[in-house]
């Protein structure tokens, strides 16, 4: 019993752990409301609002994870037109950072390539990013949080 | 693998395909709480994992979980369950695989219950899984990878707890195994 007593311990020390951490990382993350996306730029930190994005339509093909080629058809907007409409010009890269933390960079060259980098809606209020013709799938980040550009 | 009878195999590949579809099954309700936590996942390998520390236990032989491990990555390659690792997805396989034979033959010999051995096992191997997606795949740092990791290592242990619950009534009927007879080789006893 007392060994048993002692495997729970370390558990409900582990999970008191767990818990502070987690409260650290929610003092310490970049906040984003749903249905907002935030550009942080020169010690600037500019917030979208989704519904004021015009949004077109985006076709092409992308491949998944598994290598096959993926038909897209969804409603987005170029990266570069958002960064134009805010005046951001002079960057090397960006980096695309979802809700749960996990990221992915476009370099300013892919940025600038026509019909390349999009940020597409995904679903209610969230988008992602989508680099046609990536063979890194993984870098089709999605529910967007913020972005960093430097 | 001649010393591995029928009943052995079998039990080892239902193990393996219990923990490849188990993590299907409860991933979407895991990911609703790790989306609330803000990090990329954790929860379910934990339980998946949960079953090669159960197939570990009852089929004490060294290598067991790597190869469990390596059949689950041909079977989700071949099924196209690759998930965000793509065409790396078997190392995130094999690596837990190896921790829980590397840390099973360490910590076999010691007088330990039964649960803590699974807890120590399925955190130490939650763990490796959330280094090796996080190598691959999602690159975190800092207060966010503490958080993975922490995840991972608490689910795991609450799994461990689980693992010893399945294995209990198991255990009874696997002990009659050669290899739980093999003169030449130690014994493996476990006690709650």
């Amino acid at each position: 019993m007392i060994k048993k007593n002692k495997a729970f311990l370390a558990l409900i020390l582990l999970l008191l752990v767990t818990i502070s951490v987690c409260a650290v990382h929610f003092l310490t993350r970049t906040d984003v409301p749903k249905g907002k996306i935030k550009i942080q730029y020169n010690n600037k930190t500019y917030s979208i609002n989704l519904k004021d994005v015009n949004l077109n339509i985006v076709e092409g093909v992308v491949l998944n994870g598994r290598g096959e080629e993926q038909l897209i058809n969804a409603y987005g907007v170029p990266l570069l037109r958002l960064l134009q409409k805010l005046e951001i010009e002079n960057y090397s890269e960006i980096k695309v950072v979802a809700h749960d933390e996990y990221s992915a960079t476009v370099t300013n060259k892919e940025v600038l390539e026509e019909n390349k980098v999009y940020l597409i809606e995904s679903e209610k209020e969230s988008m992602q990013l989508l680099i046609f013709g990536d063979p890194n799938s993984k870098r089709n980040v999605l529910n967007i949080a913020y972005l960093v550009v430097t | 693998m001649k010393n591995y009878n029928l009943r052995t195999l079998i039990f080892l590949a239902l193990c393996c395909n219990l923990g490849l579809f188990a993590k299907r099954l409860i991933s979407p309700v895991a990911n609703i709480i790790t989306d609330s936590l803000h990090i990329p996942g954790g929860l379910s390998t934990s339980f998946s994992l949960m079953f090669l520390v159960v197939a570990v236990i009852i089929v004490p032989r060294s290598g067991c979980a790597t190869i469990m491990g390596l059949v689950q990555s041909v079977i989700a390659l071949t099924m196209g369950m690759v998930g965000s690792m793509g065409a790396l997805s078997f190392i995130g396989y094999i690596v837990p695989g190896m921790v829980i034979d590397g840390l099973f033959f360490m910590i076999k010999d010691i007088n330990i219950s039964l649960v803590e051995k699974m807890a120590i096992l399925n955190a130490f191997a939650a763990m490796a899984a959330s280094l090796t997606a996080n190598a691959i795949v999602f690159h975190l740092k800092g207060i966010p990878l503490t958080l993975y990791l922490c995840v991972g290592a608490t689910s795991g242990i609450a799994c461990g707890f689980l693992g010893a619950k399945v294995v209990k009534p198991i255990l009874p009927h696997f002990s009659t195994f050669p290899m739980y007879n093999t003169s030449s080789k130690k014994k493996v006893v476990y006690h709650d």
